[in-house]
């Protein structure tokens, strides 16, 4: 499997990152707010840790695709 | 060094020690001295987080290495770190805060057993100690480097300093000097990019001249047969191992997150880490690719980082930058002496001593704080003679850091891994990780393997082994897709 990897270009691994990090998106957005914000009893929007994440992933998908 | 640059450095020194000593006063027992009385807000905490991570390694060598490879050293940042660090604020921490543990090895005996909780904390410590002996030595060389100092001054005085509030200021302590210490880092950090973006007449003039000498050095990715950092070994063995291995199982790490005043500053923290962590490659990559473009005449791409720090900046800033690497060491050094602590006071003595007394552990605690930063000082000189510590070190993490990946994985997220089947997978996956140190395969590989094997080892054993009952898993596993009379 190593050796199969290895004959891939270089360029794969932009696009292996960005799936990695679409499929993080769909997962993070999967878990429930209840889960995230335990404790908090009316949480605000800006505590909805989920789209801090999505913030994240947003700015790693431009990193990977321009670099 | 200009006298400018010296008032800043004893102006950085004597804040530090006064911010760190304001804490002394509040540590009252062990909880306050290791989790800081569970009162830390997340932006204190996230910036602390950065400050334990970036550590002689990621200062000077990153430099080095991206004077030498480009762009990808930046992966350690972004691919080898964001994904594991919003798991493990989503998923890992409100997990480790639930159970109510001070550590990552009281998790694991809860989990699976009090065998696997002193193993793990053992093996973790030993390394500690290797690695604060290495941090205090860097830090060392840097003060003789710049201020002349011999190397023993060097050790005594960092060394007293680092002592002087973390042993008595305890996480809080640590926590808010890293905080501070991080703003200046990242201040400097800036201070370098602009003004060498401004010597060199602009970006675009900066990364054509960048890549028309060196056309991979602006890409993050490098050919898979590129011996240093291919890109598959990369993604494998940084991304999908080691590094969530690192942000969901490192002590030092997740100490001052559960030292956090609620489950939700806890998991923000991390959050707001990684945010900082995605602008860390200004303050550590930007650096060798700029001493590359300037072409500075150095024989060795660890010195670009300081080469930068005396030609681009003015007197003044050098000195805070100078500072900033101090500080870089220094938040290292603290953050591991006081987790190192922890576990040795609470994961290895609560279980070997029967007869412990838990109201003796804030004392415990200090005096170990105290024998950890003795014993770093003592390893510090002879640090060099080792020659190839570095690589001892990284050799030595990715022989356990495979199996206590399986283990938190599986344990955390399945109920079927069962206390002997982590045991034996913990003995057995370390022994593989040992084996495969004498073939030929590249260091991310190793622990990519063993990671698998372990995985597969945890889930085989636990089909014919006893796990623990549902009421103990219900606190120890995280289900966030149960029902909410289930979590």
């Amino acid at each position: 499997m190593i050796q199969w990897f290895q004959n891939m270009p270089a360029e794969w691994g932009n696009y292996v990152s960005m799936l990695l990090f679409l499929a993080l998106a769909l997962f993070v957005w999967q878990i429930p707010l209840s889960k995230i914000a335990a404790g908090l009893a009316a949480p605000k929007k800006w505590q909805d840790i989920r789209l801090w994440a999505m913030a994240l992933i947003a700015l790693q998908l431009v990193i990977y695709a321009v670099f | 060094m200009h006298t400018l640059d010296l008032v800043v450095i004893a102006g950085y020194v004597l804040l530090i020690i006064f911010v760190g000593l304001r804490f002394a006063g509040r540590v009252k027992n062990a909880h306050d001295f290791f989790l800081a009385g569970r009162s830390l807000t997340w932006w204190v905490i996230g910036l602390s987080i950065i400050g334990s991570n970036i550590d002689t390694n990621s200062y000077v060598g990153a430099s080095g290495n991206a004077y030498t490879i480009g762009l990808a050293q930046a992966n350690f940042e972004w691919i080898g770190a964001i994904p594991a660090m919003i798991i493990a604020s989503l998923i890992f921490i409100p997990l480790y805060w639930r159970a109510g543990v001070y550590s990552i090895p009281e998790y694991m005996g809860l989990r699976y057993n009090q065998a696997v909780r002193v193993v793990t904390a053992l093996i973790t410590s030993v390394f500690a100690v290797f690695a604060m002996g290495v941090a205090m030595w860097a830090l060392a060389l840097v003060l003789e480097t710049y201020l002349g100092w011999p190397i023993w001054l060097s050790i005594l005085i960092s060394g007293t300093v680092v002592g002087l509030y973390s042993i008595t200021g305890g996480l809080a302590a640590v926590a808010f000097t890293d905080a501070l210490q991080v703003s200046i880092m990242f201040f400097c950090g800036i201070a370098i990019v602009a003004l060498g973006i401004t010597e060199l007449g602009g970006f675009s003039e900066f990364s054509s001249t960048l890549t028309r000498d060196n056309p991979d050095h602006l890409s993050v990715y490098l050919p898979a047969d590129h011996p240093q950092s291919p890109w598959p070994g990369v993604i494998l063995g940084l991304g999908i191992v080691l590094s969530p291995a690192y942000w969901i199982a490192s002590q030092s790490i997740l100490q001052r997150s559960l030292g956090a005043k609620s489950q939700w500053d806890a998991s923000a923290s991390m959050m707001f880490a990684a945010f900082a962590k995605t602008f860390v490659p200004l303050l550590i990559i930007f650096p060798g690719l700029l001493a590359l473009v300037m072409q500075a005449p150095i024989d060795d791409s660890d010195k670009a980082l300081p080469w930068i720090i005396k030609n681009v900046l003015p007197p003044g800033l050098s000195g805070l930058m100078f500072v900033a690497v101090i500080a870089a060491l220094q938040s290292s050094i603290d953050s591991s002496i006081n987790s190192t602590s922890l576990m040795i006071t609470r994961d290895i003595r609560h279980v070997l001593l029967k007869q412990h007394d838990p109201a003796q552990d804030l004392v415990i605690g200090r005096w170990i704080s105290l024998i950890l930063l003795l014993a770093a000082m003592l390893i510090a000189p002879f640090i060099s003679d080792l020659g190839g510590i570095f690589v001892f070190l990284q050799t030595g993490l990715s022989l356990f850091q495979g199996p206590m990946l399986a283990l938190l994985l599986l344990g955390a997220l399945s109920q079927r891994a069962t206390p002997s089947a982590g045991l034996w997978t913990l003995i057995s996956g370390v022994g593989l990780a040992a084996a495969l140190q004498f073939t030929d395969l590249n260091f991310y590989y190793i622990a990519f393997i063993s990671f698998c094997y372990s995985m597969l080892a945890i889930w085989s054993i636990s089909a014919f082994t006893k796990g623990l009952s549902a009421d103990q898993l219900a606190t120890l596993t995280y289900r966030p897709f149960a029902r909410e009379s289930n979590s």
